[in-house]
């Protein structure tokens, strides 16, 4: 209904091109844009229905016990099941061929500055307050579009194979589409307020995927904690638009963005603190990440591309929308590079003990993201999305990887029927480079990017990022720029000391995982490990030309340093975008050649000594799930993630659960009500024999009572 | 006479020649029919069934409803469809009627409400239907009373016209506790009625006793004082009937011993239009009085955080829903009285919205007791995998309710945040925490009624939503999203309204440019 309802508005404005500029992609295929989010809306309904059909028509065993119910649901999704295989990679695909298009398009005109806007219906038109159903195709959409359809098309062919033996099926891709048509709105929106949109509807999507297995209460209650702590950063996002309102009379980027620039700086400050509140929710930074962990309880697909490609790098997208904001407040910029440079060094510290190979892929990504927003914070905005990019090549294969790896011990547990050994669980594994040999190769491929081995895509990113804030601390507005006191310069080396332990950190903890999962001795147990065996094509495919991109990713970006090829590419592309904020916040920063050298000799240095450190320390042989010794100290400490969780559930949680319940509600509440019914008995009281009807239960009479009352003020009023 | 002169008129007495006809004509017809048959084929059984006439008469109701909707002027400033018959002449009432922005969507919501609350508790009350149907045809005839009355003495009749039929609906058809429930909601409804009624003859005798009219009593100049006093009276009657905290803790009760139906109907939010109709224009310095505005935008605060901090912990879906109301009571009133276009359309629009919202989560509520007997949260679990259609309406309105963007509840929400903000930015950001709290209450009441196991044996055989219900469920969806993604139509025909509110109030029109400087005495209510 929604997509009739956008597609009869598009065509309307169609019909009147209204007073659009004449802008170089007129006419041009960018025109078909709105069908982008629509696509796989389109889908996400049609995958819906084929869910919720079977119930709308009677007679088809709906009123049967469970049981039959059941029965003939499994029969359904046999007939039902190719529909959804079609339809749900299917729309895609054509979203992707369409982006692809649209990409080709910009490229092939000159001159595009300006971005490409289309609105397409009037959404809330209040007095000053205008909202529209719009669009905006800029260079900066457009490489989040690509990266989402295209990388959202691999993901949704690997869940064909992963998901195939679940009854949840087509209603697993409804979710998935849902997610997609959200995330495309929240990058393609023209408004802040649009963008808000696709917020919380890519958080609608991660609470439904993350809770997909709704009858074990822990993933309900994972996905209940993920939509909460994101409500928390939506608070911001709410109070930053109404800022910007108050201030700019509009909340569509250009308008406001244009408003922005008479504005105060304070009111730079506030707009900045309480967007990134947003984004520190969305992006699961300190101290809003506790969400993220618990989300690895929806399939792993959804954790490839929800919690690890797209959706947690929405504030990293913000941020970068936001670059005229931002940049305009280089203390809260700064603070953002700090928490980032923080949360990364923080995760990877919890990343170095955890044995759920998707809790270790979980804090590995929450620490990626800090170093996106170190680049963005420090001004380095093509950096930070040039990460984005490559991060979600990477880590989107990891996560399949990982979802290939516990696919084969699922199997190999159900062959063994040791239904209660945990699938995930790194000691658990073991020696699976013999049974998955193509996991296997593709995971260390993306394990080297992300430990920052060159050439691979996560080097260049990583590498942009460090270059980028050591030549920020001298010379550039930032440096003179300040946080709790503390000059922007000292800061800023500080920010790049923790970047490079965090890196060597990662490339610990990435290698660690790979020794204990795919190297050493098998440890599922002989009968079961008959049962482990490579993924299906359909996933491995995806796997493999993710492994491609992971090692080709890099020439998006290559340093003038490196001569394999053109230089630039992307800050170039997005130079129309976040150009001059860069320049606001990172202008004179210089880094002479020799410098460039010695830093990317440190970063492959650091990278080597990591990887041969987790060499050194995981290669002996480590002991079964079942046998192994608790953990004690230091490590146990880390295993528990600090033990925030439990902090907060004692020191938030539960004191807000007893305020309500005990002060408000059985408190004042109830002492309230008792009070006003005393007091109405007692002038009931005063007022007579009314007492009586009410003590009697009587209502009839009392009410003919008020009736007649309420003639008898009528007789008055018509004597006097 | 054209038919915008006749429509209102209509509107209010149809119901009230139907509920004499239902009363006389109406059949009783105890013995619950098959669970699904259709209500069609009750006339052959000798005298019509009354829930059928009852529906009947609803339907034509409706009609009418959507006939004053069509033939609203979305560019023409003040009342239309005006209708001024005499009345009482030697007291100066007359039946003044007519409609702008602000009364219109409510007048329609409650017409086409009523039909679809009783087509979806078609089976939940069996007792003593022809009575049942009369009491609420007059109880719609109270309601449009409300929404349509121009003359203040007219309304104060509508406004106990509706208070009888509920106090009998509730006390008659209720459960175990209702009848403590009907008798305090009826004594504290009274209790604000009769205030209003002395300050609706004080404003009589000000105005020399010759008319009730809403025009000629705006006409008068009071003094700040007078107003002040007067005001006191007016918002006390509306801040209990709309359950502002802490004039709340009726609604709960009442919501939860009501049948169902009745529950939908307390959800109308008929206290807070009649402040927005009444009180405000009329005593206009004693709203912008600095410690009245005060007061009451902290109230206001303070409902949004109670009401959803309570909701976190009831144990039954209904109190849930109750202190749910009360918070969105308080994004209303903040809405109101932060006096901007943006925040008097949100609230007209959250006002709207919780009446299609709400009935619906009333609605499966009552579904739920219907099938089990209870709507205890932990009475339930896993209903996910059992009733999937219910879950998927269950879902999409407590997202509504939580102000989801897509959906009707986003954009009130929404509108009166931000144009709290521009006026009051500090209780706005305290307000905008109400979102957190909401998707608390709202997801726990969701995953312990739809998620983890099915831990209650029985509820797998529970039946899913089917025949009247689910068509009336889809008629909620289709409102939520449509409203929530196109809500234009509705906002451009409040907007000549709200905008003429807030400059009559404010002595301004705080447009945009003027947001930071607008401060205004008030004193000027005699335009």
């Amino acid at each position: 209904m929604m997509a009739a309802f956008i597609m009869h508005a598009a065509a309307g404005v169609a019909a009147n091109l209204q007073s659009e500029v004449a802008h170089p992609l007129n006419g041009t295929v960018a025109e078909w844009v709105w069908l982008l989010p629509l696509l796989p809306l389109l889908g996400a309904i049609v995958n819906g229905s084929l869910v919720l059909w079977p119930r709308l028509s009677p007679g088809s065993g709906a009123q049967g016990n469970l049981a039959t119910r059941e029965e003939s649901a499994v029969s359904r999704q046999a007939a039902t099941k190719w529909i959804t295989t079609l339809v749900g990679p299917g729309v895609m695909l054509l979203a992707f061929a369409l982006a692809l298009a649209t990409f080709f398009a910009m490229q092939g005109v000159s001159g595009l500055t300006d971005p490409f806007i289309r609105t397409y219906a009037s959404w809330m038109p209040v007095g000053a307050l205008v909202i529209d159903w719009g669009i905006q195709l800029d260079q900066l959409s457009m490489l989040m579009t690509l990266v989402i359809t295209g990388v959202g098309f691999l993901i949704h062919l690997f869940s064909v194979g992963y998901m195939s033996a679940d009854e949840g099926y087509s209603r697993y891709f409804a979710y998935l589409n849902l997610f997609v048509a959200a995330m495309l709105v929240l990058v393609l929106g023209s408004s802040y307020a649009v963008m808000f949109v696709g917020w919380e509807g890519v958080g609608l999507a991660s609470y439904l995927l993350i809770g997909f297995w709704f009858s074990e209460t822990a993933n309900a209650d994972a996905g209940k904690k993920a939509f909460i702590v994101n409500r928390i950063g939506d608070f911001g996002f709410l109070v930053a638009m109404f800022l910007l309102f108050s201030t700019t009379g509009a909340l569509d980027y250009v308008s406001a963005h244009a408003g922005m620039a008479t504005a105060a700086p304070g009111v730079f400050t506030a707009v900045a603190l309480f967007l990134f509140l947003g984004c520190a929710g969305k992006s699961a930074q300190l101290p809003l990440y506790i969400w993220l962990p618990d989300a690895m309880a929806g399939p792993t697909p959804v954790s490839a591309l929800i919690h690890a490609a797209t959706m947690v790098t929405a504030g990293v997208y913000l941020v970068a929308r936001a670059a005229p904001v931002f940049a305009g407040a280089p203390d809260v910029s700064l603070f953002i590079a700090l928490i980032g440079a923080l949360t990364a060094l923080f995760a990877a510290t919890v990343a170095l003990r955890q044995w759920d190979i998707k809790k270790v892929l979980a804090y590995s990504t929450v620490s990626q993201l800090g170093y996106m927003f170190i680049a963005v914070g420090t001004g380095a905005y093509a950096a930070g999305v040039f990460h984005l990019v490559t991060h979600a090549f990477f880590k989107a294969l990891l996560f399949l990887g990982a979802g290939a790896v516990i696919h084969a011990m699922h199997a190999a547990y159900h062959h063994s029927h040791e239904h209660g050994q945990d699938a995930q669980d790194l000691r658990n594994m073991g020696g699976l480079r013999r049974f998955l040999p193509v996991t296997s190769l593709t995971m260390w491929i993306a394990t080297l990017a992300i430990a920052g081995v060159p050439p691979l895509a996560g080097f260049f990113s990583k590498d942009e990022i460090l270059a980028a804030v050591f030549a920020r601390a001298q010379g550039s507005p930032l440096a003179s720029a300040s946080v709790f006191g503390i000059p922007g310069s000292a800061l800023l080396y500080l920010i790049y000391g923790l970047g490079i332990v965090t890196a060597l950190l990662t490339a610990i903890y990435m290698t660690r995982m790979m020794l204990l999962a795919f190297s050493g001795e098998n440890r599922t147990g002989a009968k079961a490990a008959q049962g482990l065996h490579e993924a299906p094509r359909i996933m491995t495919g995806p796997m493999l030309v993710l492994a491609l991109l992971t090692i080709a990713g890099g020439w998006l970006n290559l340093p003038e340093l490196i001569p394999l090829g053109p230089a630039h590419l992307l800050s170039d592309w997005l130079e129309p975008v976040t150009g001059s904020a860069t320049l606001l916040l990172g202008g004179g920063a210089h880094l002479s050649h020799g410098t460039e050298l010695v830093l990317i000799g440190l970063a492959v240095a650091i990278a080597l000594i990591g990887i041969a450190i987790a060499f050194v320390r995981f290669r002996g042989p480590t002991p079964n799930k079942d046998n192994a010794a608790p953990e004690h100290g230091l490590s146990a400490l880390l295993s528990d993630a600090y033990r925030v969780d439990s902090g907060l559930d004692r020191t938030v949680v539960r004191p807000i659960a007893a305020f309500s319940n005990n002060v408000l509600w059985q408190g004042l509440d109830q002492r309230l009500d008792r009070a006003f019914v005393s007091g109405g008995n007692l002038i009931s009281r005063m007022a007579g024999q009314a007492h009586d009807a009410l003590g009697s239960g009587d209502v009839g009479r009392y009410a003919w009572v008020i009736a007649l009352g309420v003639l008898a003020v009528l007789a008055a009023f018509t004597l006097t | 006479m054209g038919m915008d002169q006749w429509i209102l008129p209509a509107l209010l007495l149809w119901p009230l020649i139907g509920a004499v006809i239902v009363r006389l004509l109406g059949q009783e017809r105890n013995a619950p029919t098959t669970a699904e048959s259709m209500p069609t084929d009750a006339l052959s059984r000798g005298g019509p069934d009354a829930r059928v006439l009852t529906l009947g008469v609803l339907v034509v109701e409706a009609v009418l409803g959507v006939c004053a909707w069509l033939l609203f002027d979305a560019t023409a400033p003040g009342w239309q469809m005006r209708t001024d018959l005499t009345w009482l002449p030697d007291l100066g009432a007359r039946l003044s009627m007519g409609v702008d922005g602000i009364s219109l969507p409510m007048l329609v919501l409650t017409t086409l409400l009523m039909p679809l609350a009783l087509l979806a508790t078609w089976q939940q009350v069996t007792s003593r239907m022809a009575t049942y149907g009369a009491l609420l045809l007059a109880l719609t005839s109270g309601l449009v009373g409300v929404f349509v009355s121009l003359d203040l003495l007219l309304f104060y009749l509508a406004w106990e016209l509706m208070l009888i039929p509920m106090y009998f609906i509730i006390g008659i058809w209720g459960t175990a506790g209702r009848t403590r429930a009907a008798i305090k909601y009826v004594m504290l409804t009274m209790f604000g009625s009769l205030l209003m009624l002395a300050a609706i003859a004080a404003l009589y005798v000000m105005g020399g006793s010759t008319t009730f009219h809403l025009d000629d009593l705006l006409q008068l100049s009071l003094s700040l004082n007078t107003q002040l006093w007067l005001f006191a009276a007016f918002f006390l009657a509306f801040a209990i009937k709309s359950a502002l905290v802490p004039f709340h803790t009726w609604l709960p009760d009442a919501q939860f011993e009501a049948p169902v139906i009745g529950a939908v109907v307390l959800g109308l939010k008929v206290g807070t239009y009649a402040l927005l109709r009444f009180a405000m224009p009329l005593f206009p310095a004693a709203v912008m009085h600095e410690t009245v505005r005060s007061v009451v935008l902290v109230l206001s605060v303070i409902a949004i955080v109670w009401g959803a901090l309570v909701a976190i912990v009831q144990p039954d879906l209904r109190k849930v829903l109750s202190y749910a109301s009360i918070s969105h009571l308080g994004f209303i009133m903040l809405g109101c009285f932060a006096l901007t276009q943006q925040s008097v359309e949100g609230a007209v629009m959250i006002m709207v919205n919780h009446g299609i919202t709400t009935s619906a989560l009333f609605l499966l509520a009552g579904f739920l007791k219907e099938r089990s007997g209870t709507d205890r949260l932990d009475a339930f679990g896993g209903l996910a995998r059992v009733v999937p259609l219910f879950a998927v309406m269950l879902t999409l309105s407590m997202l509504s309710t939580i102000g989801l963007p897509g959906t009707n509840g986003f954009v009130g929400e929404f509108l009166v945040l931000l144009g709290t903000y521009r006026t009051e930015p500090l209780l706005a950001i305290f307000a905008t925490t109400g979102v957190v709290f909401a998707s608390v209450y709202a997801l726990r009441a969701v995953q312990r009624l739809l998620f983890s196991g099915l831990d209650v044996k029985a509820n797998g055989e529970m039946r899913d939503l089917r025949g009247r219900q689910l068509a009336v469920m889809g008629v909620f969806a289709v409102a939520m999203i449509w409203l929530g993604v196109a809500p234009q139509p509705l906002l451009r025909r409040m907007e000549l309204a709200s905008s003429a509110l807030v400059e009559r109030v404010r002595g301004t029109s705080l447009d945009y440019a003027q947001a930071a400087t607008a401060v205004n005495t008030g004193a000027n209510a005699n335009d």
